[in-house]
């Protein structure tokens, strides 16, 4: 799985070209052994078929368990803050904070992974709702149940949601407090007040902190739709 | 011959692009709405991604860092509402509200 928390860079060079072109090269030249094998490893994973939904679960239960391990390391960032001394060691981690912060605001953005694979899983969990109601094939007792299952799937594929846009929304919050402090500490920084700008570095920590823990019970209330 | 060259060298290059863990520099618009609908047939752009803001106040959109603009589209013809900044790792919020029967665009960075 990639890790969406390292640090987003440009990663270009000509040993990354070399070795992308014999990647790829390589993995052309074993596609059809490949192939063969995928026969057997498929009827393997039929168990669990693959579906908008089950990607969103599997997806969201991920993005939960990152969020948690963030929401820790945000807490390691404030209490470095707190020990700063020097006003290039706080500039330095008000950078890194940022970075950490929008990473994870990233996953939950509108246009991130998650939110479209969300609006994917919400539209075919509203059309099978649709052609449960439409249904002429089974009988009005087998109907009955699988429309109640669809219309239970929906309204929690809704929350599900609404909470991911929350989650956007809090990241967000905390990403404009971390930057207008930085930019504050700038300012102090460029009038030549450097105990002032560590002061306000660290004041910092506490507005991290406290977010941190609001953060963390938002985590815990988010939840995966049931399968 | 020096054609085949170049070209195997720039098939090469090319498939070691694609092949490469390539990662541009982003920041987030946050768009936040004051108003209840938009006119029928009108469309919200940010560069070239569509905002659907439905029955939500706001929304945040991650960015490539550079010049963004958000602009309403009606059919063919598209005015620009506003032109702004996109900086790395860091949120700019635009606020966009109705005056006059037209729509208004404030930024924040």
């Amino acid at each position: 799985m990639t890790d969406l928390f390292t640090p987003r860079r440009r990663t270009l060079s000509l040993g990354g070209a070399i070795c992308g072109a014999f990647l790829c090269t390589a993995m052309a030249a074993i596609s059809p052994a490949h192939a063969a094998e995928s026969g057997t490893s498929a009827s393997t994973s039929e168990a669990a078929p693959s579906t908008p939904l089950n990607d969103f679960r599997s997806q969201l239960g991920d993005v939960r368990k990152n969020l948690e391990g963030v929401n820790a390391r945000i807490e390691e960032k404030a209490k470095t803050i707190e020990s700063l001394s020097k006003p290039d060691a706080a500039k330095q981690q008000v950078e890194e904070l940022q970075a950490l912060i929008s990473q994870t605001l990233g996953l939950v953005a509108d246009n991130g992974q998650i939110a479209r694979l969300g609006a994917l899983a919400l539209g075919y969990a509203r059309s099978k709702q649709e052609q449960m109601r439409n249904d002429t094939k089974f009988t009005p007792s087998e109907r009955q149940a699988l429309q109640k299952r669809w219309d239970q799937n929906v309204a929690e594929m809704v929350k599900a949601t609404d909470e991911l846009a929350k989650a956007s929304s809090e990241f967000t919050q905390l990403l404009k407090t971390v930057q207008t402090r930085g930019d504050y500490a700038a300012e102090v920084l460029e009038v030549e007040n450097a105990d002032e700008m560590v002061r306000v570095v660290r004041n910092l920590a506490g507005d991290v902190r406290g977010a941190s823990e609001g953060l963390r019970l938002f985590i815990r209330s988010l939840t995966p739709p049931e399968s | 011959m020096r054609l085949r060259l170049t070209q195997a060298v720039l098939l090469v290059v090319g498939v070691g692009l694609t092949g490469c863990d390539w990662h541009e520099e982003t920041g987030f618009v946050e768009v936040k709405k004051s108003f209840a609908t938009l006119a029928t047939g009108d469309i919200l752009i940010l560069n070239s991604t569509t905002l659907d803001l439905g029955a939500r106040s706001s929304l945040v959109v991650r960015q490539p860092t550079g010049t963004a603009s958000i602009q309403i589209k009606h059919g063919e013809t598209s005015r620009k509402l506003c032109e702004f900044a996109v900086r790395k790792n860091r949120v700019v919020t635009v606020s966009l509200a109705a005056a006059n029967g037209s729509l208004r665009c404030s930024v924040q960075s």
